[in-house]
């Protein structure tokens, strides 16, 4: 990402110009809220998420220097939250914990068989698919979740996602390999189509 | 052979994140090894799905930046991230706001003093499920109901829907389905297993909703779906301008609302205050 506004932006938001954080905002916000809901499962959060990610980052932004690295460190800044949020709320319903797969299972038919259904309710039914899809997500650790999010949904580079993880390109290929398995192992278990693992 | 090498980097070898001749050493390893080429398998399977992932509408975020400006401002420079959480406003407001004043006297009766806590450990979850056929049966909540009072609800109540359901089978051959089974949970009685099958005798969207570790389950039946509940007596009642019915029977309630296109249907254990609480979110979902 090289820039040359990207370094002004910064220089003004070090400089505290409400204009340069709004900027900032507007051309990183849905990255941020994206990844959130990907990391916690659900709208609020994300939202609350995405909330303190700016707060935090107009706070810190003075210590800044990289402009070129500016949006994996909000990245960074977004997992870190979210992954703090994820340890507050286990802590608070661990009974949660109990729940497994199994007994919290969901059968997708294929409705490969009725044509007509499906376009009828193409939306209901995606709708379905993608609740579905962040369940499986959710159960993944985040570790590995991260990751997946982070290169499989945000569509990083190796290098991108490392330098927001923080770890090495080879660390981004191994957590990569087990949260694609885990992903399909869980998913069909969820009973999720053939189709769906299907290279497009 | 080594499979070390070509374990940890097949993502990065599906991904085309490898240099040549690191290319060339996987290549090389997977033509003999089968245990890795599974792998590499399973890894593109998950690769593929992921890619199915959609982003949700996000609502106006114009109102998310207004709520980020005013605490940048109101925060003084050596507070962190822990104290802003104390002084934020919550967003709930925005989603209330259509109907502050009703809002706030639901969430008032329904968490007391608590209202607080209660907001933001969001007690309301929801799950929808789409059953996938549309057809014009309807559905006799009065099974559900005998099932619930026998006290054993997921063999009773599959019993009996499943006698039920042999009419239908004359008509959708092929059909094997429930509609929604119970499990016992350690300490709650949870409603947390619902099927999507195909032939299912009414399409309903249906929402699980956990209060004080009693869960109410609330069915969508759409329109031309008839609803009866078998033999049991319902009583017209109005709440704040909302007419619903409702079925009491021992400990368990049923409210049927009537909205718009769709019949809601709330099935479970619950107190008055349950009642205002459901009943605001299903008018408000
Ligand atoms: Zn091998």
């Amino acid at each position: 990402m090289d820039n040359p506004n990207l370094e002004d932006l910064l220089i003004a938001c070090r400089q505290g110009s409400d204009d340069a954080f709004r900027k900032l905002f507007e051309q990183y916000h849905m990255r941020v809220m994206s990844t959130a809901y990907r990391m916690c499962g659900n709208i609020q959060e994300a939202e609350d998420v995405t909330q303190d990610v700016f707060l935090k980052a107009f706070k810190e932004i003075k210590k800044f220097r990289e402009a070129a690295s500016l949006f994996t460190w909000l990245y960074r800044i977004t997992i870190n939250l979210c992954i703090d949020k994820e340890r507050k709320r286990q802590r608070r319903q661990k009974y949660h914990e109990n729940v497994d797969v199994d007994s919290e299972r969901i059968t997708i038919e294929e409705a490969n068989s009725n044509e007509n259904t499906r376009t009828l309710d193409q939306q209901m039914w995606q709708d379905e698919i993608q609740s579905i899809l962040q369940k499986a997500l959710s159960r993944i650790k985040p570790k590995f979740r991260t990751v997946l999010v982070l290169k499989d949904i945000e569509g990083l580079s190796y290098e991108e996602a490392a330098q927001a993880v923080g770890c090495s390109q080879g660390t981004i290929s191994s957590r990569l390999n087990r949260g694609r398995k885990e992903l399909k192992t869980l998913l069909v278990k969820m009973g999720m189509g053939e189709e769906y693992f299907q290279e497009r | 052979m080594k499979h070390g090498f070509t374990q940890k980097n097949l993502s990065a070898y599906l991904d085309a994140e490898l240099s040549p001749d690191k290319v060339q050493k996987i290549e090389l390893h997977l033509q003999s090894c089968e245990s890795c080429l599974r792998e590499l398998q399973e890894i593109r399977s998950g690769k593929a799905v992921a890619t199915c992932f959609e982003n949700p509408d996000w609502q106006d975020t114009e109102a998310l930046w207004q709520n980020i400006q005013r605490l940048n401002i109101s925060t003084p420079e050596k507070g962190d991230v822990k104290n802003l959480e104390m002084k934020r406003t919550n967003l709930w407001q925005r989603l209330i706001h259509p109907r502050p004043a009703f809002a706030i006297a639901v969430l008032l009766i329904l968490f007391g003093i608590n209202l607080f806590s209660n907001l933001k450990q969001k007690k309301f979850q929801y799950q929808r499920v789409q059953l996938d056929q549309e057809l014009s049966y309807g559905f006799d909540y009065g099974l559900y109901l005998d099932a619930l009072v026998a006290g054993s609800p997921a063999i009773e109540f599959e019993r009996r829907y499943e006698s039920q359901q042999a009419s239908y089978e004359q008509a959708r051959s092929q059909t094997t389905f429930r509609l929604a089974s119970f499990t016992h949970m350690p300490k709650t009685f949870q409603l947390r297993e619902v099927r999507l099958l195909k032939n299912a005798c009414c399409r309903s969207v249906q929402f699980s909703c956990l209060e004080n570790s009693r869960e109410v389950i609330i069915f969508q039946q759409p329109q031309g779906h008839p609803v009866t509940f078998g033999n049991y007596p319902l009583e017209r009642i109005e709440l704040n301008g909302q007419m619903y019915h409702r079925i009491k029977t021992g400990k368990w309630t049923v409210l049927s609302l009537q909205l718009k296109e769709s019949q809601f249907m709330a099935i479970g254990e619950m107190n008055e205050s349950d009642i205002a609480a459901i009943i605001f979110a299903i008018t408000t979902i």
